[in-house]
C-alpha cells in the first residue's frame, strides 16, 4: 500500500519519527507566517537529498492539491486570502512531515521498536495491523462480490441488508483470520512472555541519521528565527 | 486494584490488531468524503459510528481492561505515518474512553460498560481535536468554533452516532454468540 | 534413538460434549519415517496435530488425559511456544499467517522467535526459501496461493525442527507444487526427520509416504493393507452423458482478454458453453481458471473480446443483475464469504424457487437436522456443502463451482457429486467447474480446458483430465 513511498535507504524510524514530530510541531506554531513556506521547501530539499524525495512528492502532491482545495473554500468562507495561504501552508507542511514516516517500511518500524525493548505483542499487532489492511480490503470486495451472486445489493440506504448481509460475514472473517494467524504464530514459536526474541536483521543508528536530525532541527529553528 | 485487569493472551491482540485494520479500512472510506471539510466535528461524527461498531465488536470480544487502549493504538498507528495528529488523536481518545469505563464500570463485565466505551470513544476525540489545533495553531477557542450551532449540531451528531454504532456492534455480538465465535463475560478462561 | 512422538493412553473430548474424539490411544512417530494420517472428516485428525503440538490443551479446552513424549522428553505439560522448538507445525489458509512484506522476512520470524544468532537466522531463511524455490526478496503480496503456501512451509523448515506436522497442505498447491513440497518432505525424512501428514488425497500422498494411519474408534491404527486403502479411497466417479442433450450455445467468448494490472491474465480467449454441458477448467496455479470462472459468471469484466450470453434476455447494461445471478449460481471456493443469514433455514430459503425446494436441498446435501443452526457455528465441509444448497435452491440453469471439494473426505465427497449429478440429470442444469481434484473430475466433465499462461492451450475429455492430474498427460 505505502510500499511505493519506501526510501532505499530508510531512515533510522525513532530519527524519523521525532523529526516528523518535530516538523510538524514548529511548523504548526508558526503556521500563519507566510515563512511556512520556505520552511516547507527547505524540509522537501532536505528530505529529497536524503532519499526521501518519493514520499515527499507523492505527499505534497496530494495534500498540495487537497489544500488549494480546502483553501478555496476557508478563503471564501472568511473572505480573505490570508485564510487560503493558511490552509494551504498547513496542508502542504502535514504533507512533508509526514514524509520522513511514510518512507520508513512497517517491518523496520518494529524491529526498531523490538530493540528498544517494546513488548513483542504490541509491535507484532502494529505489524499485523498495517500488513492486514490490504487483506481485509480484499475480503470485504470478495463479500461484496459474493453477495451480487446471492442476489443482494448492499447500499449505504439499505441499513439492514448492509448489516446482515456485509457486517455479520466481515466480522466472521475477521475473527477466523485472526484465530488463524495466532495458531499460527503461536505454533511459530510467539510468545508474549518471550522477552529473549532475537530481532533479524537490527536496525542501526548511523551518521546519515545523525546529519537528518541536525538538518531538521536547524530548519526549525531557523523558521523560529526569522519569524 | 484487583479484579480491574485480567492477562491478555495472544489472540486478543492479533484479533484486536486485525480489528484495527478494519477500523482503518473503515476510516479510509468515510474520510475523503469530509476531508476538505473545515466545519469543526464532521469527520469525527463521519467517523463515529464506524469506529464506535468496530470497538463494541472488539471489547464483546476482549472483555479485558485495556482492550480499548490497545485497540486505539493499533488502530491509531497506520495513521502516524500519515498524520501524527490524528494518531495522537485517536490514542488519546480511547486512553480517555477507556480510563471513564474503568471509573464507571471498573471492568467490562457488563454490556452497558462495552457501549458506553465504544460509544463515548469518538465523541472523546473532540475535545482531543480542539485541545490540539489550540495547541499547535495558537488559536483561540472562538476561531475554531466560528460557527457555534453547526459545531454544536455535529458534537452531538458524534455523541449520537457514536452510540448508535456501539449498539450495531453489541448486536452483531450477540449474533456472533449464537454462532459460537463469541463467549459470553466468565466463560473465557482468563476473563 | 528416542521416538520423535509418543502419544500414550491419550483420551480427550472438547469442552462441552461428552464424545470421546481419542479415548486412550497411543502413537509412535520413529524418526526417518513419512507417515500420513487419513480418514473420514470429524474422526480427529486436526484433534491428534492439536494433541502433539500442544495447542489442544493450551489453546483449544477439552478434557485430556494421557501423554505426550516428543523427542524422548515428556512435553505434556509444555506450551505451545516451548514445543514449537520440537514440533514444527504447517496450517492450511497462508494468506492468513504471512505478517512480512517480504519473503526472507517471513522465513526468518520462527527463527527471531527461537533467539538464534542472526546470521544463523538468515542462513537457514535462505536455505529453505530455496528448498521451496521461493525468491528471498519476492513480495509477499504478489505471490500466488501455491507460492504463499510454500512460504509458510519454508518458515517452519527454516526453524530447523526435527518433527514436522503438516495439515491438509495440498489443499491450495496444483500438482507441480504439491510434488514438489512432499518430495522434499521425502528428502527430509530420508536425513532422518519425522513427518506426519493430513492429506485425504491419499492418491497423491501415498507413493512418497511410509505408513498410512487412520483413526477408528478414537485409537490410531495403522492401515496394513494401503493398496485397498488407495482403491477405496481412488473413487472414480463418473455417470454416462445424457443422451437428449441441447447444443444451443449458451455462453460465448471470442478473443476475450482480461489484464487487471500490467500483465493480462488472460489473453485471446474464444470458448463456447452449450445448454446441458460439463465443462471443467484445468492448470497450474496462476494460469487464469479462477479469473475465467469469474468472468464467465459476469463476475468481472473482460477488458476486450466479446461476451455474448443467451441465458437472459437483458437490454444492453453492462451489470449483471439479480435476475442473472439467479439463473447463474456461483459457488466460491470460501464458504463464509457467501453465508449472512441468521440460521441453516433461512439461508437456504432467501432465494429458493419455494421452501419444499430448499428444504429438498438442505436433505440432498445432508444439513438435515440442522436448520436452526447458526451457519457460521458449522464445519468448514458443512458450511461448503450449505454454500451449494443455498445458491442451488434457486435452481439455476447455469453453475459455476470454485474448487468444491476441498477438504471433503470420501463419502462427503460422493455424496456431494452425486447429489449435483441428480440435480443436472432433473434440470439440465449447465455447470462450469475449477478443481485439482481427481477423484470426481470424471463425474464433473464432459469436456475439459486446459489453461496456460492465460491462454486455452487444449481441450479434451474426462479421460484426457483425468490423465492429466496423474500426471500422465501434460499440456
Amino acid at each position: 500500500m505505502l510500499e511505493k513511498f519506501h526510501a532505499k535507504r530508510p531512515l533510522f524510524p525513532l530519527v524519523g519519527f521525532l523529526c516528523s514530530a518535530l516538523a510538524l510541531i514548529v511548523g504548526m506554531l508558526y503556521s500563519k507566517s507566510l515563512m511556512i513556506f520556505p520552511y516547507i521547501a527547505v524540509l522537501a530539499v532536505l528530505f529529497a537529498a536524503f532519499g526521501l524525495w518519493r514520499a515527499v512528492l507523492g505527499a505534497a502532491v496530494m495534500m498540495g492539491l487537497f489544500g488549494v482545495l480546502t483553501g478555496v473554500l476557508s478563503c471564501l468562507t472568511a473572505g480573505s486570502f490570508d485564510s487560503f495561504f493558511e490552509t494551504l501552508g498547513r496542508c502542504l507542511l502535514l504533507g512533508v512531515a509526514a514524509a520522513p514516516m511514510l518512507s520508513i517500511p512497517a517491518a523496520q518500524m518494529t524491529r526498531c521498536l523490538r530493540q528498544m525493548k517494546c513488548p513483542g505483542a504490541i509491535t507484532l499487532g502494529i505489524l499485523v495491523t498495517i500488513r492486514f489492511i490490504p487483506v481485509l480490503l480484499s475480503e470485504v470486495r470478495q463479500i461484496s462480490e459474493a453477495m451480487k451472486t446471492r442476489g443482494v445489493r448492499t447500499a449505504w440506504y439499505r441499513p439492514g441488508t448492509v448489516y446482515r448481509a456485509f457486517f455479520i460475514p466481515l466480522t466472521m472473517r475477521v475473527i477466523n483470520i485472526s484465530d488463524s494467524l495466532s495458531l499460527s504464530l503461536e505454533t511459530r514459536g510467539f510468545a508474549i512472555e518471550n522477552k529473549e526474541a532475537a530481532v533479524f536483521r537490527p536496525v542501526r543508528f548511523r551518521l546519515r541519521d545523525a546529519l537528518f536530525a541536525v538538518g531538521t532541527a536547524a530548519a526549525s529553528v531557523g523558521l523560529a528565527v526569522m519569524v | 486494584m484487583k479484579g480491574y485487569f485480567q492477562k491478555f493472551k495472544l489472540k486478543d491482540f492479533v484479533f484486536l490488531a486485525v480489528l484495527a485494520a478494519a477500523m482503518t479500512l473503515a476510516g479510509g472510506v468515510t474520510m475523503p468524503l469530509v476531508m476538505h471539510t473545515t466545519l469543526f466535528g464532521l469527520r469525527n461524527m463521519v467517523a463515529a459510528p464506524l469506529y464506535a461498531l468496530f470497538c463494541a465488536i472488539g471489547l464483546m470480544k476482549v472483555r479485558k481492561t485495556g482492550a480499548l487502549s490497545v485497540l486505539g493504538l493499533f488502530s491509531a498507528v497506520p495513521l502516524a505515518f500519515m498524520s501524527l495528529v490524528m494518531f495522537f488523536n485517536n490514542v488519546v481518545a480511547a486512553l480517555l474512553a477507556e480510563g471513564l469505563m474503568l471509573l464507571l464500570f471498573r471492568r467490562y463485565e457488563k454490556k452497558g460498560a462495552v457501549l458506553f466505551a465504544a460509544g463515548i470513544y469518538m465523541p472523546l476525540s473532540l475535545p482531543v481535536t480542539l485541545v490540539f489545533s489550540m495547541w499547535l495553531n495558537g488559536s483561540s477557542f472562538n476561531d475554531l468554533v466560528a460557527a457555534p450551532i453547526p459545531a454544536i449540531f455535529t458534537s452531538l451528531g458524534t455523541i449520537v452516532l457514536g452510540f448508535l454504532g456501539a449498539w450495531a456492534g453489541c448486536k452483531i455480538a450477540a449474533e456472533l454468540q449464537k454462532a459460537g465465535k463469541l463467549k459470553p463475560y466468565g466463560e473465557d478462561a482468563d476473563a | 534413538m528416542s521416538n520423535a512422538v509418543e502419544c500414550r493412553k491419550v483420551s480427550f473430548c472438547y469442552d462441552g460434549t461428552d464424545k470421546m474424539i481419542l479415548n486412550e490411544a497411543d502413537f509412535i512417530l520413529p524418526y526417518g519415517e513419512f507417515a500420513v494420517l487419513s480418514g473420514v472428516s470429524g474422526e480427529g485428525k486436526t484433534t491428534l496435530l492439536s494433541i502433539i503440538n500442544g495447542v489442544i490443551p493450551f489453546l483449544t479446552q477439552g478434557k485430556l488425559t494421557g501423554q505426550i513424549i516428543l523427542d524422548g522428553e515428556d512435553c505434556t505439560a509444555r506450551k505451545v511456544s516451548e514445543r514449537a522448538k520440537l514440533v514444527g507445525t504447517v496450517l492450511q489458509n497462508a494468506d492468513e499467517q504471512i505478517v512480512y512484506e517480504k519473503a526472507l522476512d517471513e522465513a526468518a520470524f520462527g527463527c527471531e522467535n527461537l533467539n538464534l544468532p542472526s546470521d544463523a537466522i538468515e542462513h537457514r531463511a535462505l536455505a529453505a526459501l530455496e528448498l521451496m524455490k521461493i525468491a528471498p526478496n519476492a513480495s509477499t503480496k504478489t505471490l500466488s496461493g501455491g507460492q504463499k503456501q510454500r512460504l509458510i512451509t519454508a518458515a517452519t523448515l527454516a526453524m530447523g525442527q526435527k518433527i514436522l506436522i503438516l495439515d491438509e497442505p495440498l489443499a491450495n498447491l496444483d500438482r507441480q507444487g504439491s510434488l514438489l513440497l512432499l518430495e522434499t518432505l521425502r528428502k527430509l525424512t530420508r536425513q532422518g526427520y519425522a513427518v506426519l501428514l493430513i492429506e485425504h488425497r491419499l492418491d497423491v500422498v501415498l507413493p512418497y509416504a511410509d505408513t498410512v494411519y487412520q483413526l477408528t474408534d478414537g485409537k490410531v491404527v495403522r492401515a496394513k493393507d494401503t493398496e485397498r486403502l488407495l482403491t477405496e479411497n481412488r473413487i472414480h466417479l463418473s455417470y454416462d452423458p445424457p443422451q437428449n442433450r441441447l447444443r444451443e450455445p449458451l455462453l460465448t467468448l471470442s478473443g476475450v482478454r482480461y489484464a487487471p494490472g500490467k500483465q493480462p491474465v488472460l489473453k485471446g480467449v474464444d470458448l463456447q458453453l452449450s445448454r446441458g454441458e460439463k465443462l471443467i477448467l484445468l492448470g497450474e496455479n496462476g494460469c487464469g481458471k479462477t479469473t475465467l470462472l469469474r468472468l464467465l459468471a459476469r463476475i468481472v469484466r473482460p477488458d476486450a473480446g466479446r461476451y455474448a450470453q443467451n441465458l437472459i434476455k437483458q437490454r444492453r447494461k453492462k451489470r449483471p443483475s439479480a435476475v442473472w445471478f439467479q439463473k447463474a449460481g456461483y459457488v466460491y471456493q470460501n464458504p463464509s464469504y457467501q453465508l449472512f443469514m441468521p440460521t441453516v433455514l433461512q439461508e437456504v430459503t432467501c432465494s429458493a424457487v419455494s421452501e419444499g425446494y430448499a428444504r429438498r436441498m438442505l436433505s440432498l446435501f445432508g444439513l438435515s437436522g440442522l436448520e436452526e443452526r447458526h451457519p457460521h457455528s458449522l464445519s468448514e465441509g458443512q458450511k461448503r456443502r450449505l454454500g451449494l444448497a443455498a445458491v442451488l435452491a434457486a435452481k439455476p440453469e447455469l453453475l459455476f463451482l470454485d474448487e468444491p471439494t476441498v477438504g471433503q473426505d470420501v463419502g462427503h465427497l460422493t455424496a456431494m457429486v452425486e447429489a449435483l449429478h441428480t440435480l443436472q440429470r432433473e434440470t439440465g442444469m449447465t455447470m462450469v467447474t475449477v478443481t485439482h481434484d481427481i477423484r470426481c473430475v470424471a463425474a464433473l466433465c464432459d469436456r475439459a480446458l486446459f489453461l496456460q499462461n492465460g491462454a486455452i492451450a487444449a481441450e479434451g475429455d474426462a479421460q484426457t483430465a483425468e490423465d492429466y492430474l496423474s500426471g500422465k498427460f501434460a499440456i
